[in-house]
């Protein structure tokens, strides 16, 4: 389960996410504000946490993901 | 959840791009999905530019940010209080995030679906009043295209056009990221995403593969703009 959760994030950033950049309301493209990105703390946070909990942690991060939040390093 | 949809994203897309081929010469519903699309990508511009010019300097930022982690490694407010005045030093805005960003799927569901709606008659029901019903809908776009219908040719042309765009964004990032991981993205994006885009395409109705060239034509537009009028 947890591999497999990984491996559709990875699938994600790599097939899927470079496609924003023609969505039709513009390039908002790998616009993350935190460093790690979001996919990047997700397969860090499922590795860390298995799939239950690092799923968790994972939307709650992206919802922290957003215009109102601080941008700056925020990791596992 | 199902009406709210319906009422605040399908009804409003699909009355606007009808009413555009109410009002635009020669009735045609390819062309309207044009024009929807268009003003679509006019009015997120700004935003877009903005963010684009962003990602371009944060990209350069990279190794700075790992050097902040390593510096304060046990302390991260001081973490963040350094990418923070990095981010400002750099003129960095990060504009959007993920969350905006997800929340455009939907959105995008509804103009697909919208762009179907407009091809089958019994759909007109959904019009606003203010909204003239065209009765039917013609189905010929620029004399030659069947909207309903799958059209290879015009797939070949999204892909085609997939890969300029996705040459202007290499040639854009060339040189402002070092990292391996990127490169190998940029020359997957360069051949692999256009065919993927021909195989889509190649049986999806044309007028959904008419919007897909639109958008991907504005992105080109877009980094053409960039490049030359707003490095900063």
């Amino acid at each position: 389960m947890k591999n497999v959760i990984i491996k559709f994030i990875r699938f994600y950033k790599k097939a899927v996410s470079p496609f924003w950049a023609s969505s039709p309301f513009g390039s908002f493209n790998s616009s993350c504000r935190f460093y790690p990105t979001c996919s990047d703390y997700a397969v860090d946070a499922v590795s860390k946490y298995g799939a239950g909990k690092g799923a968790l942690k994972s939307v709650s991060r992206i919802l922290r993901c957003n215009p109102l939040a601080k941008p700056g390093i925020d990791e596992i | 959840m199902g009406t709210l949809y319906t009422e605040i994203l399908y009804r409003p897309l699909f009355n606007a791009v009808v009413f555009l081929y109410n009002i635009l010469p020669g009735h045609d519903f390819g062309l309207a999905i044009i024009a929807l699309t268009t003003v679509i990508r006019i009015l997120f511009f700004p935003l877009s530019v903005r963010t684009v010019r962003s990602q371009k300097a944060m990209s350069l930022l990279g190794p700075k940010l790992q050097e902040i982690k390593q510096k304060f490694k046990d302390d991260k407010s001081a973490q963040s209080v350094e990418t923070m005045k990095l981010y400002k030093e750099n003129n960095i805005n990060p504009l959007a995030g993920c969350l905006p960003l997800l929340i455009q799927l939907p959105i995008l569901i509804a103009l697909y679906q919208a762009f179907i709606a407009g091809l089958k008659p019994e759909n007109l029901g959904m019009l606003y009043g203010f909204v003239l019903n065209p009765g039917v809908i013609n189905k010929i776009s620029f004399g030659f295209i069947d909207i309903t219908f799958k059209m290879p040719l015009l797939a070949i042309f999204a892909g085609a056009a997939q890969f300029v765009q996705a040459w202007a964004t290499k040639a854009q990032n060339q040189g402002s990221s070092p990292n391996k991981e990127m490169a190998a993205l940029n020359s997957q994006m360069l051949y692999f995403f256009p065919v993927m885009i021909v195989v889509i395409g190649w049986n999806l109705p044309a007028g959904l593969v008419l919007y897909w060239i639109t958008t991907t034509v504005f992105s080109i537009l877009e980094q053409l703009y960039i490049k030359y009028r707003g490095s900063r």
